[in-house]
């Protein structure tokens, strides 16, 4: 099956148990978002995702093969990954990194596309202008920009390519201001659109709402809601999961429901910081 | 910093009349003072098989100061380029082979041959090839030591990759001083001296192993620079870009420890060269390894040439130890960037 799939995934890390049973696929056409509060999981099943980390018990396969039996270079052209925090601490020139993500390419004989993706993943994220530019001079949104276009760099396929490939992001919004975090969400879509499987990491559960084909919830290292967003994302799942109390609103003429938090802590169950109110 | 599009038309041009003009100075400077016209004199009869124009002049220039001249090059090349090579693997622009306890580990291993070698009949030819193989593996040993401890969590902060280094180098002294407690008077002057570091003792038979060594580390470096900066990038981004990671990281690793436990078998304790060297051409040229480990390479070359230049030069008839002057323009540079790199909190 054309997938990249976890199946029965877990994880052990010092003692603790990081992921408890987690089956989740994301398939080329689909974006997936994942959910969850600090701690639940995310980064993870990430790693996992991507065969950074090897999981204890269960199987990851991409399109029917195990992960484990593709050489790193085979997987790296299926699969591209934007970790949650880039460390680049020396002055490349933006172009030069962008150009990085052409890396697997290097042994496949493809390489004469390198140019074209380049461009493409420095225009998609909007860094052309900053392609002369030292890294280390960006803000820390500019950098997350162009950490994705070196990502979109690597993914990039000549028109007619059947292979999947699929995008797996850590939280691609987190330093990017307000119409820098949909428009990449949005590429997101686009990507999907075009054939690929992306996987992303989000916290604002309006643009999870917003973008995602479907919403998977992680908990203390457990899958807890899997679906569209419009079924998952719930008030009582909320405060379930994040301990917030929300409304959820429906605006008429967009036809869609916003998630509202109403200022107030969850009188149930206990959310962050509680006990150091009492 | 600039872009550095044209400046690398303009370094490595540099770079190369630097490196050719220490080579001539290297040649005809000393306390006897040969022309350039002896040397190109002497050169082109030799290239064409002829036999000496005057005989003296060709000893001194092939046989006492060309293994010191060629050393040189080696040496400074191997150095600069293992202190590129570690930087990018540590991502941290503080490694350096002296500092982290590469030259320690090799030096100890090199004490050791030099010292145990007194008590094994018929060792003295053997030693030539002993002395580099046995530094290479305390270099890689060392190496190998400071990566495991230093590292915290996938990162290899300044802080725990400076303390592992003084450990090592620590550990490294005292052997090398249980070495010299347990030599004889001549021993301990022979390990004194090449401690200091010097290019002075070289000759022909007594670098060859070495030199071949140091060409064979050099000759596999540019299959490394592509992957290099790829470490740079970030070790998961390597790792989700198709490098093996772990795999590319030890291979680096026995090359700098092969390089450098060459260098430091034939020439002792030079310093700094592998900090000075990259980070001047890293402002210069920027931070690709395609271009930065060849311009190391030369810069490295230029910069241990001039030195022992200056060392010949300073105090005659006298030989100021090299290692001494390398210390003394790049530990300063050391305090620089160490400031520096408190100031960015960049890399701690």
């Amino acid at each position: 099956m054309v997938e990249l799939a976890l199946k029965n995934v877990g994880v052990e890390l010092g003692g603790r148990r990081v992921l408890n049973e987690v089956s989740l696929g994301v398939v080329p056409g689909e974006v997936l978002i994942i959910l969850g509060p600090n701690g639940a999981g995310k980064s993870t099943l990430l790693r996992i995702f991507s065969g950074e980390m090897e999981a204890d018990t269960g199987s990851v396969m991409i399109d029917d093969i195990a992960l484990r039996d593709l050489s790193p270079a085979a997987l790296a052209r299926r699969r591209s990954l934007m970790p949650q925090q880039a460390s680049l601490s020396f002055p490349f020139l933006v172009r030069d990194v962008v150009a990085m993500g052409r890396a697997p390419f290097r042994s496949d004989g493809t390489h004469h596309d390198d140019e074209t993706a380049i461009a493409w993943g420095m225009a998609a994220t909007e860094v052309t202008l900053l392609a002369r530019r030292p890294y280390t001079r960006l803000s820390g949104g500019e950098q997350q920009r162009v950490q994705l276009a070196r990502v979109l760099a690597q993914s990039w396929r000549p028109r007619g390519t059947t292979t999947p490939r699929y995008l797996l992001l850590d939280e691609p919004t987190a330093s990017l201001d307000l119409a820098h975090q949909h428009a990449t969400l949005h590429l997101a879509r686009d990507l999907a659109l075009d054939g690929a499987g992306v996987v992303a990491v989000v916290h604002d559960l309006n643009l999870a709402a917003l973008y995602a084909d479907r919403v998977a919830v992680m908990s203390n290292g457990s899958l807890v809601a899997l679906g569209r967003p419009d079924d998952v994302l719930i008030p009582d799942m909320i405060a379930r999961v994040f301990g917030l109390e929300v409304r959820r609103i429906h605006d008429p003429s967009s036809d869609r429901h916003f998630i509202l938090p109403t200022g107030q802590q969850n009188a149930a169950n206990a959310g962050p910081y509680r006990s150091a109110a009492q | 910093m600039k872009p550095a599009i044209f400046a690398d038309a303009v370094v490595l041009p540099a770079l190369i009349v630097l490196v050719v003009a220490g080579v001539a100075t290297g040649l005809t400077t000393g306390s006897a003072e040969l022309s350039l016209a002896t040397l190109g004199t002497e050169v082109w009869l030799a290239v064409t098989g002829s036999p000496a124009d005057d005989a003296v002049a060709r000893t001194i220039l092939f046989d006492v100061r060309g293994p010191r001249v060629v050393l040189g090059v080696a040496v400074g090349a191997t150095l600069a380029i293992s202190g590129a090579i570690l930087q990018a693997l540590f991502r941290n622009p503080l490694a350096e082979p002296s500092i982290i306890g590469v030259s320690a580990g090799a030096g100890a291993a090199a004490v050791a041959t030099i010292a145990l070698g007194g008590f094994v009949t018929g060792i003295g030819a053997a030693l030539v090839y002993l002395l580099p193989l046995s530094a290479f593996l305390g270099g890689l040993i060392a190496t190998l030591a400071v990566m495991t401890i230093a590292r915290v969590g996938g990162q290899t902060p300044v802080l725990t990759m400076l303390l592992a280094g003084i450990a090592v180098t620590a550990i490294g002294g005292a052997l090398m001083g249980l070495m010299m407690f347990m030599s004889n008077d001549d021993q301990l002057r022979a390990i004194n001296f090449w401690m200091l570091g010097s290019l002075g003792s070289a000759t022909w038979t007594a670098i060859i192993p070495a030199l071949i060594l140091m060409g064979l580390a050099l000759a596999c470096t540019p299959m490394l620079t592509r992957n290099l900066n790829l470490i740079l990038l970030g070790e998961r981004e390597a790792a989700s870009l198709g490098l093996a990671v772990d795999r590319f990281k030890n291979l680096a690793v026995i090359l700098v420890a092969a390089g450098v436990g060459a260098a430091v078998a034939v020439s002792g304790m030079i310093g700094f060269v592998g900090i000075i060297v990259p980070h001047l051409l890293r402002l210069a040229i920027g931070p690709d390894h395609r271009v930065l480990l060849p311009a190391s390479a030369l810069g490295g070359a230029a910069l241990l040439l001039w030195a022992d230049v200056a060392a010949r030069l300073l105090a005659p008839p006298a030989e100021l130890p090299i290692g001494i002057l390398t210390a003394l323009m790049g530990a300063p540079f050391f305090l620089w960037l160490l400031r520096r790199a408190g100031r960015d909190g960049a890399a701690w």
